[in-house]
Formats: C-alpha cells, sequence, structure tokens
C-alpha cells in the first residue's frame, strides 16, 4: 500500500523540481554530496541492515537457536555447544544427538547448532555474530558460568574461498545480508592476499559483483519492499538429514586418510597460502563472544575425497588446531566406510550423520573429561 | 573510450555477437561513403543501387535474425497441415535474436537514407560511424537515433553544464522510478494473470490488462529516460521517446506521444516514400496500414504483433477517414494543457479504450488468450480457481494511482509555462534526496526491460 503512494508522490516530486533554464555553472558540490553524506548516515543509522534480508536462512537458525537457549535455559546445564557449518554439518550432524549422548556420559549440555546448505565464512561468522548479540543480558551472564564451546567445521572449499558460493547466490537477501560493513575486513585481506593483479581480472565478476552488493546495502536499495514482500522470516532447520544417495556417487579408493608424511607436498603448500587470512578469520569469530570465556574446538567429516581429506590430516597439525576431530585415531572411518552412509564423496545420508554425531559427542566428551575443552 | 565502452556493454551480453555488430557498422560505413562518392558525382541512379544494397544488408540481417524462425515455424506450420512431415522436421534450424538488432540495423539504414537524401553530406569517419550505431545507451533497446541528430554532435566540443547535470539526473531517477518501483511492482500480477486467463474472473482479467497497460509504458519510458539521462551525462542529446502518451485525445497524438523516435522514424522511411498523404483517400489508408504493420511486425515476429499493428493501424484510419470529412477547427489538436472539455474527453475515452484493450494481443502469448481476456471481460465471468486465490486482491491502487499522477499531474508540471525554478543548489538537494529514496523503495532483482527482446 505504501509503495504506490511513496512512488506517485516520488514521481509528482521529480516532475516538479526544476532549475532556472541555461544554467551554465555547476551546482556547488554541498548541494550534492551533503545530502547524499545525510541520507546515508540517516538510513544507515535508523534502518538495521540485516533484518532487511528476511529471506536469508539467518534469521530463522538464530531465532530457533535461541528458542532453545530460552525453553531449555541453562538450570542443571554443564555446557553450551555452539556449531557452527556448511551442508556438510547440515547433512552429516545432528546436534540434538550429540546433546544426548554428551548428557548420557555424563555432560547435561545444549546444542545450539547454526549450520546452512552453502554457507561460506562469512555467512556463518554472520550467523554466529547475530546469535550472540540478540543474547538477552541475562543469558550472558548464565553462559558465563557454564562451559561454552564453539565447534567450527573444516572444509577445504570454504576454508580456501570464504565467499565460496558467492555468485551462485548472486545478489539475493541472502549473499546481500553477509556482506554488512563488519565482513569487509575480512573480505579485502582476503582478496589482497590471495589476488595478483591478472586475477583481478579474470575475476571481474566477483569483484564487480561484491562492489555492486556492498553499493547495494549501503544505499539499502530495495529496503521498503523487501520488508513488506517477506514475512515472517523463511523457516530452516540447522540438521536436514539426507535420506538418499547421490546419482552421481561413484567413490574411488577408501576412507583412509593418508599418514602425515604421504601428504602430496606440492597441495600442502597450496592449504598453506591460505593461512594468512584464515588466522585473520580465526580471531574473527572468537571476538564475536565479546568477552565470554569460549573454548573452541574444530570438526572435519572423513572424505571419499583424497584431497578433502588431505587437507584434513594437514590441517589437524597446525598450531592452534589441537583440538580437531576427523574421526582420526577412533572406530569412526570403519564405522562410515559402507557406501550406503554416504550422499556423495562429502556429505553423510542420515545413518551416517548418526555415527558421526555419536563419535564427536564422545570425542567432546572425553575432551572435557580431561579438561581440554 | 565510448565506443570501446559499448563494444564492452554489448560483449557483456554476449561476446559472439559483437562480429554481427561489426558486420553491420562495416557495411553501412563502406556503404554511405560509396552511396555519397556516386551522389557527388551526380550519379542519382548509381547512389540508389549503393542505398538498396545497404538497405537490403540490413534488412536480411534483421530478417534472418529477428524472422528466420517465425517464418520456418509458419512453413513448418504449412508443410505439416499438407502432410509433409519428413521434409518439415528436416528443415528445423533454431536462431538465436540478438539483443538490440532491431535498433542497431535501422540505425544502419538511416545513416545511409540520410546519406542518399543529402541530410548526411560528409564522409563520417569509421570511428564516428562504430559511436553512431553502437553508443551503449541507445544500443539495445533505443530511443532510434537520426544520423542527423547524432553526427553534429560529434563535431562539436562537448561540456556538461548544470543544466545538462539536472536533466540528466532528473531524467536517470525517474526512469529508474518508472522501472524499478512501478513497473516491476506490477509485472508479478500482469505475469500471473497472463500465464492462464481461463483461471480469472473477467475483474481480474481487466485488472491484468489495466496492469499491463501501466507496465509497459513505464518500463520502455524508464528505460529511454535512463537512456537519454546517461547519454546526457557524456554530452549527448538523445530525443525524447514519451510525451505522456497516456493523455493522448486521438490515435494521430497517441502514435506522437508513443515511442516518439520509432513513430516519426517509420513516417519518415517507410510512409512518406511510400507516398504519404500523397494521392487519393485509399492510397493514403493503404500507406498508412502497410507502415503500421510493418511497425508492428517490427516488434516481434509474431502474428500477435501484426494484429496489434493492424489494429492501430485501422483505428488511424478510421480517424483520418472522419477527420478528413470535417473541417480543421473540429479535429482535436495537440494541446500543451489537457483541456477537460467535453469533446477531447470522449476522444481521449476512446482512444485509451482502445489502446488498452489492444495491448491484451501484443501481451497474451496465443491468440487464444486474447479470446479468452476479451470474452473473460464482456461476460464480466466469475471463476473460483486456486490461480485466483494465490494471486490475492487486485492491487487497484498500484494500477490506478501511478498512472493517473503521471498522466495528469505530472504531465502538467512538465508542461508549465512559467516554470517556478528553485535556488539550484536547492533543487539539486531535493533531486538527490528524490533519486535515494527511489532506491530505497525500489524493487530488487530488476527485470529484463520488456523492449530487450525486440
Amino acid at each position: 500500500m505504501i509503495m504506490p503512494l511513496l512512488g506517485s508522490l516520488l514521481l509528482v516530486v521529480l516532475a516538479a523540481v526544476r532549475v532556472p533554464s541555461g544554467m551554465r555553472r555547476m551546482p556547488r558540490w554541498y548541494s550534492l554530496l551533503l545530502p547524499l553524506a545525510l541520507w546515508l548516515v540517516a538510513v544507515n543509522l535508523s534502518m538495521p541492515l540485516p533484518k532487511s534480508y528476511p529471506d536469508s536462512p539467518a534469521p530463522g537458525l538464530v531465532s530457533q537457536g535461541l528458542q532453545k537457549l530460552d525453553q531449555r535455559g541453562l538450570a542443571g546445564i554443564q555446557c553450551v555447544i555452539v556449531v557452527e557449518g556448511s551442508s556438510l554439518t547440515m547433512n552429516g550432524l545432528d546436534g540434538n544427538r550429540v546433546q544426548q549422548v554428551l548428557t548420557e556420559q555424563g555432560i547435561p549440555s545444549l546444542v545450539i547448532q547454526l549450520s546452512f546448505a552453502g554457507a561460506n565464512h562469512a555467512e556463518r561468522y554472520e550467523y554466529l555474530k547475530e546469535f550472540v548479540e540478540a543474547l538477552p543480558p541475562n543469558q550472558v551472564e548464565a553462559l558465563r558460568r557454564v562451559k561454552l564451546i564453539l565447534c567450527r567445521e573444516v572444509e577445504l572449499g570454504y576454508d580456501k574461498n570464504p565467499l565460496s558460493n558467492f555468485l551462485r547466490n548472486g545478489s539475493t537477501g541472502r549473499s546481500l545480508r553477509y556482506l554488512a560493513p563488519s565482513q569487509l575486513p575480512m573480505i579485502f585481506s582476503w582478496l589482497a592476499l590471495k589476488y595478483r593483479p591478472i586475477t583481478w581480472i579474470r575475476e571481474h565478476t566477483l569483484l564487480t559483483n561484491l562492489g555492486g552488493c556492498a553499493l547495494f546495502n549501503l544505499f539499502h536499495v530495495g529496503y521498503l519492499t523487501r520488508m513488506q514482500d517477506i514475512s515472517p522470516p523463511s523457516k530452516t532447520a540447522p540438521f536436514i538429514p539426507n535420506l538418499t544417495q547421490s546419482p552421481n556417487f561413484a567413490p574411488k579408493g577408501s576412507l583412509e586418510t593418508v599418514p602425515d608424511p604421504g601428504l602430496d607436498k606440492r597441495l600442502t603448500s597450496t592449504f598453506a597460502e591460505n593461512l594468512a587470512w584464515q588466522r585473520k578469520r580465526d580471531s574473527d569469530f572468537r571476538d564475536v563472544f565479546r568477552g565470554l570465556p569460549v573454548s573452541e574446538c574444530f570438526f572435519a567429516f572423513p572424505s571419499w575425497s583424497k584431497q578433502n581429506a588431505d587437507y584434513n590430516v594437514w590441517k589437524r597439525r597446525q598450531p592452534g588446531k589441537e583440538r580437531f576431530f576427523d574421526g582420526d585415531g577412533t572406530p569412526l572411518m570403519a564405522k562410515l566406510s559402507p557406501l550406503s552412509l554416504w550422499y556423495d564423496e562429502l556429505h553423510l545420508q542420515e545413518p551416517g550423520a548418526e555415527i558421526y554425531s555419536a563419535e564427536f559427542a564422545k570425542y567432546l566428551a572425553e575432551r572435557i573429561r580431561s579438561k581440554d575443552l | 573510450m565510448l565506443v570501446g565502452a559499448s563494444f564492452v556493454f554489448y560483449a557483456w551480453w554476449d561476446w559472439r555477437f559483437l562480429g554481427l555488430l561489426g558486420f553491420v557498422i562495416l557495411s553501412v560505413y563502406f556503404g554511405a561513403r560509396l552511396l555519397l562518392k556516386e551522389r557527388r558525382k551526380g550519379n542519382r541512379r548509381g547512389a540508389l543501387i549503393y542505398l538498396w544494397c545497404c538497405i537490403g544488408i540490413e534488412l536480411a540481417v534483421l530478417g534472418f535474425f529477428k524472422y528466420f524462425n517465425f517464418f520456418e515455424d509458419n512453413l513448418l506450420g504449412l508443410l505439416h497441415s499438407m502432410g509433409v512431415h519428413a521434409v518439415a522436421s528436416s528443415l528445423t534450424f533454431r536462431v538465436i535474436l540478438p539483443v538490440g538488432i532491431s535498433f542497431y540495423t535501422f540505425h544502419a539504414i538511416t545513416l545511409a537514407v540520410d546519406t542518399f537524401r543529402g541530410s548526411v553530406d560528409r564522409e563520417v569517419s569509421l570511428l564516428d560511424v562504430t559511436l553512431y550505431i553502437s553508443f551503449f545507451p541507445q544500443l539495445v533497446a533505443g530511443p532510434i537515433v537520426r544520423a542527423t541528430v547524432f553526427l553534429p554532435q560529434l563535431e562539436s566540443r562537448r561540456s556538461l553544464n548544470g543544466d545538462d547535470l539536472f536533466i540528466a539526473l532528473q531524467a536517470i531517477a525517474t526512469g529508474f522510478l518508472y522501472k524499478a518501483v512501478l513497473s516491476d511492482s506490477i509485472a508479478p500480477f500482469v505475469d500471473d494473470v497472463f500465464r492462464a486467463p481461463d483461471q480469472f474472473s473477467g475483474v481480474y482479467l481487466l485488472a491484468g490488462a489495466l496492469g499491463f497497460y501501466c507496465q509497459i509504458y513505464f518500463d520502455f519510458n524508464g528505460y529511454s529516460l535512463i537512456a537519454i539521462g546517461v547519454s546526457r551525462l557524456f554530452g549527448y542529446r538523445l530525443p525524447d521517446n514519451f510525451n505522456f502518451p497516456y493523455s493522448a485525445t486521438s490515435f494521430t497524438t497517441f502514435w506522437h506521444r508513443w515511442h516518439i523516435s520509432l513513430s516519426t522514424w517509420l513516417r519518415d522511411y517507410l510512409y512518406i516514400p511510400l507516398g504519404g498523404n500523397r494521392g487519393g483517400r485509399l492510397r493514403q489508408i493503404r500507406n498508412l496500414m502497410m507502415t503500421m504493420l510493418l511497425g508492428g511486425l517490427w516488434h516481434g515476429a509474431s502474428w500477435n504483433f501484426v494484429l496489434w499493428g493492424g489494429l492501430h493501424g485501422t483505428a488511424l484510419c478510421a480517424e483520418r477517414i472522419i477527420y478528413l470529412s470535417k473541417s480543421k477547427v473540429e479535429r482535436p489538436t495537440e494541446r500543451a494543457e489537457f483541456a477537460l472539455s467535453p469533446r477531447l474527453l470522449i476522444g481521449w475515452c476512446i482512444t485509451q479504450a482502445v489502446v488498452f484493450l489492444l495491448w491484451i494481443p501484443f501481451r497474451a502469448s496465443h491468440f487464444s488468450d486474447t479470446v479468452q481476456f476479451l470474452t473473460g471481460i464482456t461476460s464480466w465471468r466469475t471463476v473460483v480457481s486456486a490461480a485466483q486465490q494465490q494471486v490475492g486482491p487486485i492491487p487497484w491502487m498500484l494500477l490506478l494511482l501511478p498512472i493517473a499522477c503521471d498522466t495528469f499531474i505530472a504531465r502538467a508540471l512538465r508542461n508549465l509555462r512559467e516554470k517556478p525554478a528553485l535556488n539550484p543548489e536547492l533543487a539539486f538537494s531535493i533531486l538527490i534526496v528524490a533519486a535515494l529514496s527511489v532506491a530505497l523503495i525500489a524493487k530488487t532483482g530488476l527485470r529484463t526491460f520488456i523492449y530487450f527482446q525486440f
């Protein structure tokens, strides 16, 4: 209703406004820049950007996490475990199962899962940040009294490119939402580290899209119509099990990981190229909790892709990745070796997810007991 | 630099058709040079041969890429109806329509004809021809610019002054408002109704047709205004393409106000060469009908467009027959103000009702859909269907308010003779805030402009 009214009003204003005909001189700078600057300040202060993308999965995930925390409460809880990840986690890790196994093992826990298909580092960071920022003060205080653990997914594709899938999702509310100003330092550091001049030319589509999205956000393009179009926020679930197998799944080799000396040196040097921006990203994730004591734990899924499996082995050896679960040294690899447990090379089916979740929970329990976490 | 930008702009859509664009440019460049040489020698016959060669090449390009599939489909249909299935299926061959081909081939023809007529009386450099044909703001959907309007601008020194900047920003902001706010908001409703007209009640069909009546105007005028504004920023002035056509009180004035660059092109390069108003009444009517039929076909390779052009031609002929029998004083005149005299009001109602109805075959996918629309509206049928429920209530406010504001208020404001001008700085500030407000209420994920398909 408001849009035709505003549109008609603007139509009349644009038709009515005029300058003296034959104006030779250019307008003074302030007549262009001052309204622009005032406008930018006004819209960016009065119209919170994240709320303007209700079609993104973020609002659904965050509200479910908050709801779970609110309903269960923290009375009698020893650990709150926040899990973040992409489709691998969404298909392969059942937060409720992890919670159940931990409780059975004598560690009453609450698992908040923030995972979604195609979620890259930028998007996952945004979920987490929005979740923490939405916590009411009493829950922040309550979280200080329990053990808070952040479990982060490790996967080669996303670790190589924090904006992986950005072009696939295009200028949708989903991509625009996570390209908020808070993400720009990470994006710039990644671009600066990765890109040589020739790469800039080759990747012009990505760069122009990034620039376009940044301007889109800065000027709040389409803010009012988006708010009208999608309400309430789109719903999603953090754990969506796969029930079938991909017809293209035809793995070669085995799930067994290669021992350290067997790693391809060329591969490991390409893995290492990404370490610089990943360190920055790791500290960003820790800073999200704004002073809350948080322990960090990494997890990876076994993979039929040799490159991914090698990456997991290599990643486990990096400093700061002492608390890293990929099933190495556990019966997990043997348990997940039947092909029927897999959807494709990387994603598990529901029974596979059940096994992985239980093993992961056991790993966590062991680490919590040994005060490692 | 502009030539380079124009080629990058075109290549962004599909770089493979750069070759075609280059071919059109080179063919008209060499054709116009040879033609000019013959004309200067006083060899009219030789010049005429070169002119027809140029026109033939451009029409062959246009005909092949735009109409091949159309003629092929019709031929196959004919062969199938005659029972010749084997031959028909072996002939199947699809041609992709290059974006903007109707516009840049018309630019090429314009240059050749204007050179033949002497309106362009100098050797135009290859760079100038290239920029004229490929200038990116008007490359894909016009306006169709005359060589006599564009080429002299290349010779003069261009500078951007306050007036240019204001007009450019105003045109871009208005164009963006038309497209991203109004046209794209109406489009989903129109698409839903036209997708399955048999699923909707008469009132929905009426609203859907009204929606397209508004959508096509806002969409095409939006593009034209953006093109005019962007060109102005580079110091080039493109002609107006629309002048509030939905305020027209006769079909003649409607065509003076709708897609002006095409209607005047058809008048000067088709209607007048065919004989124009010379000869008897029958001859005039024949010329007019041919012009309008070809104008309809120019829009797209479909019988719907031919029907649309033909019916507009019929309306123009009927109007001409009626007014030829009356004195000049009684004809509706082009007035700056929309005077509400009963005669003009009746003229406006009839003209707009016919224009409104004729947009239905223009938009409908099949002739049967047009029939569905017309029978649905006239019988005022009631339908209960899932499709109708899914669409929800008719957005009357969206369909009526902006077009009424544009046709009556915005037009009156634009045509004010004694325009109260604001302090320049204040005017620019208001313009900037209005443009930013347009962005705030715009639809995201812009739809393709309707005229890109032509």
